[in-house]
């Protein structure tokens, strides 16, 4: 059986009376890259910091290696590399600069700041003063000084937050051999399933503060109920038709859209449609897409 | 001219008034607190109370206080730009870098007035408390809070250039203190206080007779010092604020 | 633990003003007095009854003044510099204790104010051969008035800390700084600032009496520093 890294019980947070993070049960396994997906102020950021003993919870229990975070923060935190939000730097010190200041405070050997850098590609801008970096290269630093430590757990919030295209490529790639070639697990987190499906293995979703989902992308994958569409002419008349006979349809310029149907519901539709001589030119099961998943997740009950 | 106005009320809307207000406060409280004790110290037999009491209040405030707190509004009315990067979107607005440099230099001359207006404020009801504030009279102390707000002035110019200049906040203050410094000894000094822009808030607000002009400052120091000392730092700041480039 | 720390401090302080501030302070005490002996040397002659006097209480003076002043700006050049970047929420995600994150600003601190003080006893010796003053360089007298104030403000220093760590806008604590350097000595002998004049070596005539107020003022110094670290170990860091 895999270890378990992190584990939240009922994790709650508020600020002031309004709840920001309620009843939260993260549960991120041992070289699982756990996608931790929200709309913005859904509440991530909040979470993470908890999860790193920047804040406290209000109420519940964070559990990391196994270990209480509260009783045992210092071990813990010894296996956790993070970026936070915005990327921590010294302006006025060189990437490198940056790293050695960190690396000192964590002890580990200098030929440490070389390899990280090297990771993340920054050994060419390694001798420039930080705040001449662009954007992408700032979250980049912020990922090697993350990494300095050889940690096991990896917890990034919104590593992607200013990167380009292919800057977003070149992370997801990156983020994705950690566990393989290192034996990490990764936590991360984003406000778009296109950035994470291709890389992480489970998905948490949060929403409002409450978790919505949390599980494998393929059982995300299940949680969608396909629809039929049916290629009708004349689909105007022939959705009255059918609504008159009280199936609920709906029309679309592609077509007559229903739920999803079984074998004899569908056949006698088809039969039902072709006796009032509507030409059926098309019949075909739909599955969503992950995003469209996602996003009717994330969308229900937006307006509290 | 219209791009002026319409900064000077973002400026305004910008400022946080309660700190401001509470920044503000702060030096006039604790000085009229010194006035006050020195109400229990033998007052000179040939000096009335008031202008006495007037003298340890202004003592305090003047001779650094204020010169050192212009520094920090300048600071604080630049830091919003600094930590938010607002400098690129304000430069990328419609609208003249001067009327931007003149927005804020109007902001720091109002603060600057404020703070005068709120110490003659607290000598007053310190005054009023304290049963003295009949014997007051106006044209001295009006007077002495005036020429001291002109003979800021070229600090307000140097360290709104210098608050442009530097991300942190406390580099200015590094530059204003360490400028500030020699006032303990060119205050005291009569060949010096008179060319030492630092020292001209405290020599200008000392208080003089009645009968004297609407400014307490030797016009050769007003003219020299104070108004070439801030055509200087003022054009300066101005140049270098339009021209350099803002990432 | 704690020495990793200083030595990621030092790194940071590279191109920064706090460097220059260490030199620039120094010197610009010694130009002071320069021009202070240079202008009313003659006036001191008839003012003080020996050459020690004048020198202890002309820079006496300056140093009341320059030390507080200097550990104000330390302060908030130290933990400003981490505000800038937002690197308070990193150091505290690194698995070392909050309370030696505190300690590892406030040695720093300290040791900066001591190289000050050790730099500007040479200052202040130059200045005695400078200004012609008459015998041996007096430097037992001249170590203690720079250095009884610069411990004497270790309540100062924790004060100031702990006011630049909790608020990321540091116009506040430098005004405190500053209206407590320029004001509060004026208004009791019990506030933190007073205690730098409190235990000058020599004064004329005020109630200067460094056998009580200096180990007053280094317990103070400990207590505040204590208080202040407990403080921002509690706080939640954003
Ligand atoms: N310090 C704070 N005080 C009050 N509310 C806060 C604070 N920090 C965050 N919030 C609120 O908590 C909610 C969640 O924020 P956050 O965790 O940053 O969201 P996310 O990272 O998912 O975008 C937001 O509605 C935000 O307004
Ligand atoms: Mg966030």
């Amino acid at each position: 059986m895999t270890k378990t890294v992190v584990q939240t019980t009922q994790l709650t947070r508020r600020y002031g009376k309004t709840t920001v993070v309620q009843n939260v049960n993260l549960n991120i396994k041992q070289g699982e890259i756990y996608g931790f997906l929200g709309p913005n102020g859904a509440g991530k950021t909040t979470t993470i910091r908890m999860l790193l003993g920047l804040i406290r919870p209000s109420e519940g229990e964070i559990q990391l290696f196994g270990k209480d975070l509260h009783k045992e923060r210092k071990s813990i935190l010894k296996r956790v590399g993070s970026l936070v939000e915005s990327p921590s730097y010294y302006g006025h010190l060189t990437g490198k600069e940056n790293l050695e200041v960190a690396r000192r405070i964590l002890g580990v050997p200098s030929k440490r700041v070389d390899e990280v850098l090297e990771m993340v590609r920054l050994t060419q801008a390694a001798h420039k003063k930080v705040k001449q970096y662009s954007l992408g290269m700032k979250q980049r630093l912020g990922i090697a000084t993350a990494l300095l430590g050889k940690p096991e757990l990896l917890i990034l919030d919104e590593p992607t937050n200013g990167l380009d295209p292919s800057g977003i490529q070149e992370m997801r790639e990156f983020i994705k051999e950690l566990p393989r070639e290192h034996g990490m697990s990764v936590l991360v987190s984003s406000h778009l399933l296109s950035e994470i499906e291709q890389m992480a293995t489970q998905v948490g979703i949060i929403r409002n503060g409450k978790m919505i989902f949390q599980g494998s992308i393929t059982s995300l994958q299940e949680q969608s109920r396909p629809r039929m569409r049916f290629g009708v002419g004349d689909a105007n008349v022939a959705a009255q038709l059918l609504a008159s006979e009280g199936l609920s349809v709906s029309v679309e310029e592609d077509g007559i859209w229903t739920e999803s149907l079984s074998q004899q519901e569908t056949a006698h539709i088809v039969e039902h449609l072709v006796t009032h001589r509507f030409s059926v030119y098309r019949v075909e099961e739909v599955k969503q897409s992950l995003e469209e998943i996602f996003l009717g997740l994330t969308e229900e009950g937006e307006t509290p | 001219m219209r791009d002026f106005f319409v900064l000077l009320c973002a400026e305004w809307k910008k400022l946080q008034k309660g700190l401001i207000l509470s920044l503000l406060l702060i030096g006039p409280i604790l000085s009229t607190l010194v006035g006050l004790t020195s109400l229990s110290m033998d007052i000179p037999a040939d000096m009335p109370k008031w202008i006495f009491v007037y003298q340890m209040t202004m003592n305090n405030y003047a001779w650094l206080f204020y010169p050192i707190m212009t520094g920090v509004f300048a600071a604080l009315i630049c830091r919003n730009e600094h930590t938010q990067g607002a400098w690129k979107l304000l430069f990328t607005w419609p609208i003249s870098r001067s009327s931007v440099w003149l927005s804020k230099a109007t902001i720091l001359m109002i603060l600057t007035a404020l703070s005068q207006l709120l110490f003659l404020g607290m000598y007053y009801l310190l005054a009023i408390t304290q049963g003295f504030a009949e014997n007051i009279e106006a044209t001295v102390v009006w007077r002495s809070a005036f020429s001291g707000w002109i003979a800021v002035l070229p600090v307000v110019a140097l360290q709104l250039w210098v608050s442009h200049l530097w991300k942190s906040f406390g580099v200015p203050l590094v530059i204003n203190i360490l400028l500030s410094i020699p006032n303990i000894f060119t205050a005291q000094s009569e060949q010096f206080s008179p060319w030492y822009p630092w020292s001209q808030p405290y020599s200008a607000m000392i208080p003089e007779p009645t009968e004297s002009g609407i400014l307490s400052i030797e016009p050769m120091t007003l003219w020299v010092v104070i108004f070439g000392g801030f055509l200087l730092a003022f054009g300066g700041g101005w140049l270098h604020t339009t021209r350099r480039d803002w990432t | 633990m704690i020495l990793r720390l200083l030595g990621a401090e030092r790194l940071k302080m590279k191109r920064t003003w706090i460097i220059a501030l260490l030199i620039l302070g120094p010197i610009g005490i010694m130009g002071c007095m320069m021009i202070n002996f240079g202008l009313r040397g003659d006036y001191f002659v008839r003012k003080y009854p020996d050459d020690l006097t004048s020198l202890v209480m002309e820079s006496r003076m300056l140093l009341y003044l320059a030390i507080p002043l200097a550990g104000t700006l330390f302060a908030s050049l130290l933990a400003g510099m981490e505000h800038q970047g937002s690197t308070w929420k990193y150091l505290f995600t690194l698995p070392v204790s909050r309370f030696q994150i505190y300690l590892g600003k406030a040695i720093p601190l300290f040791l900066l104010m001591t190289i000050c003080a050790g730099l500007t006893v040479p200052a202040l010796g130059f200045l005695w051969v400078w200004a012609d003053l008459s015998g041996t360089i007096p430097w037992e007298m001249i170590i203690k008035s720079v250095l009884y104030p610069t411990l004497a403000s270790l309540p100062v220093l924790a004060l100031q800390l702990y006011f630049s760590i909790q608020w990321d806008n540091q116009a506040w604590p430098l005004t405190i700084g500053i209206a407590g350097i320029l004001i509060a000595g004026g208004i009791s002998k019990w506030l933190p600032w007073a205690y730098i004049r409190n235990v000058m070596p020599l004064d004329i005539g005020g109630d200067n009496d460094p056998h009580f107020w200096l180990p007053f003022a280094i317990c103070q110094g400990v207590i505040l520093l204590l208080i202040g670290a407990t403080i921002i170990m509690r706080r939640e860091v954003r």
